[in-house]
């Protein structure tokens, strides 16, 4: 092939995927949602950032630090609320909030009402995944659909689902599905957008790499398309049970509905059972994150630096 | 002609279909949008005409509310933006603040509500407060992620150059964050909204939130909820202008021409 060509004798010819194509594709997909993300990954500069390493502390005082960190918030905490000052006469201190959360968590009902927000909050998730997720794939991939619904779904959108909450005691009495169809439509929102946004993301190469090769749509979706979009979307799905576990709470506590969370904390009239009731919602909030990364950088591992790491 | 054609013949059909639906249903839940937009006239706009027909209730529930949304989302922003600056910057102060700011953002701030009515009472400043602390972790998160991923090429050059702090910040971190800033004001806003309906349907006595709870008649409770959707609406689009026009530059990064579409 060389010798065809006199004028490149001897030259080294640079030759085009300076990164093996399997590199390729997974750095285009660490685009982040936000960012610079007109350039693909793989142009951008992948050089480790050397200065901000030696700042990191080692691995074992970096994993102290945010220990350390929450101890002094909970001691300024403390220290407010025993200070006696008028805003914090009525604000419990931590170590007696602690006291409190040791007892509900031995109490069936509180156990039982946590678990059944729990439950509630999973369907609603999982719904609003699926359908946003399939509600994304759909607009996307039709551009007249796309553009007509627009306007709808900006207006509709914003509406906040717990403006609804009201209505939907009088149309569908105050239990879990109320509950549910709220917090769905309230988490349906980021999956869609997250689709939508990560559809257009895709890396123009990689689909027409896949389309130079005649490879069948169905396998285009199921290994290109879906790949790429994963990560985005996933992000999108952490986003929506944050969103979903608010609407949720927020319904429960004031339809005073399903025996949950919410009603719990509405119905503990001592600060520091609300409070205790507080930090369960924010464990529960927070485990479910962990959970949403951990399966983000395990199965995906290519979504590694999406997720923040 | 033809994009606003293609822009709204859905939206129109989707009206004329819900006239449709609930004129031929019948259901006194569910009133027509005709009967909706009666209603939303009789409250809103029976004042005199000295006040452009704006009735006290705009005055008493509407402004107020938005008011008490726009401070505290103002106030999260503020907040947000400068910690999240400090500590996206600083990755010491990142390490220490990570458990707490994770687990901050994690507590539905909804929750919060009892709280803060047992320790700031019925009023507007509750719901401020509200408003502030459940907008203000999707800002200071965002902001730090935006800062912290500053390409460090740029931060050696700003170095090289002894660029003073003030300029580094205006001119170089603010700017490359600032998509993401922008990001985070954008659910900050939305959940501001949220937080204003909880708050004043548990504890207030008068705005959007009161009069959605406290209003038991339906057409009146339809037309409260499409305000809120419509004051939603125009809110989150004055924001995407501004970051329409803000964020000009970040879209100048000239797109490849021959983008295919996506399955196709």
């Amino acid at each position: 092939m060389r010798q065809n060509f006199p004028s490149l004798k001897g030259k080294k010819i640079r030759q085009f995927p300076h990164v093996p194509p399997a590199e390729i594709c997974e750095l285009s997909m660490h685009a982040p949602m936000h960012g610079n993300n007109r350039i693909p990954a793989y142009r951008r500069s992948t050089a480790p950032d050397t200065r901000r390493a030696e700042c990191r502390a080692p691995a074992m005082i970096a994993r102290i630090r945010p220990v350390v960190g929450v101890l002094v918030a909970l001691l300024c905490w403390e220290a407010l609320s025993r200070s006696g000052l008028p805003v914090a006469r009525t604000l419990p201190p931590p170590s007696v909030v602690l006291v409190a959360l040791v007892h509900l968590l031995g109490e069936r009902a509180f156990l039982a009402g946590t678990a059944s927000t729990a439950l509630c909050w999973l369907i609603a998730v999982v719904l609003a995944g699926v359908l946003g997720g399939l509600l994304g794939l759909a607009l996307g991939s039709t551009p007249r659909l796309r553009a007509a619904s627009t306007f709808v779904v900006e207006f509709v959108r914003p509406l906040p689902a717990v403006a609804l909450i009201p209505l939907m005691i009088s149309v569908l009495s105050a239990d879990a599905r109320a509950a549910i169809a709220l917090a769905t439509f309230a988490a349906i929102w980021p999956v869609l957008f997250a689709t939508l946004h990560a559809l257009g993301e895709v890396d123009p190469s990689l689909l027409v790499t896949a389309r130079t090769f005649r490879v069948p749509r169905w396998r285009t979706i199921g290994w290109v398309i879906v790949p790429a979009t994963l990560p985005t979307v996933l992000s999108g799905i952490r986003l929506a049970a944050t969103i979903a576990l608010i609407s949720l709470l927020s319904t429960e506590f004031l339809t005073g509905g399903p025996n949950g969370l919410g009603q719990f904390i509405d119905q503990s009239h001592r600060s520091d059972l609300v409070l205790a009731g507080v930090v369960v919602a924010g464990l529960l909030g927070l485990l479910a994150d962990t959970l949403i990364i951990v399966v983000q950088r395990r199965c995906l591992p290519w979504a590694a630096r999406e997720a923040g790491a | 002609m033809t994009t606003g054609v293609r822009r709204w013949w859905l939206f129109l059909g989707c009206l004329i279909a819900w006239q449709w639906a609930t004129s031929a249903a019948h259901d006194k839940y569910f009133p027509t949008p005709a009967v909706i937009l009666r209603q939303a006239g009789h409250l809103w706009l029976s004042g005199p005409g000295s006040r452009l027909l704006l009735s006290n209730q705009v005055f008493a529930d509407i402004l107020p509310s938005l008011g008490r949304v726009l401070l505290g989302w103002a106030v999260a922003a503020v907040l947000g933006v400068a910690i999240g600056l400090v500590v996206g910057r600083s990755p010491v102060l990142d390490d220490y603040c990570r458990g707490v700011f994770a687990f901050a953002r994690a507590v539905p701030p909804a929750v919060l509500v009892p709280v803060f009515l047992v320790v700031l009472r019925v009023g507007s400043g509750m719901a401020v407060t509200t408003i502030v602390f459940g907008a203000v972790w999707p800002i200071l998160l965002d902001t730090a992620d935006g800062a912290r991923s500053i390409d460090p090429l740029t931060t050696d050059v700003v170095r090289l150059f002894r660029t003073p702090w003030y300029q580094r910040i205006v001119r170089v971190i603010v700017p490359a964050a600032g998509p993401k800033i922008f990001a985070g004001l954008r659910v900050g806003l939305s959940i501001a909204f949220i937080l204003m309906i909880v708050a004043e349907m548990l504890g207030g006595t008068s705005g959007i939130g009161h009069q959605l709870a406290a209003d038991a008649d339906l057409p009146s409770r339809w037309a409260w909820i499409v305000l809120v959707g419509v004051l939603a609406y125009l809110v989150t689009g004055a924001l995407a202008l501004v970051e329409h026009r803000v964020l000009r530059w970040h879209r100048a990064v000239p797109e490849s021409a021959e983008q295919p579409s996506v399955l196709t």
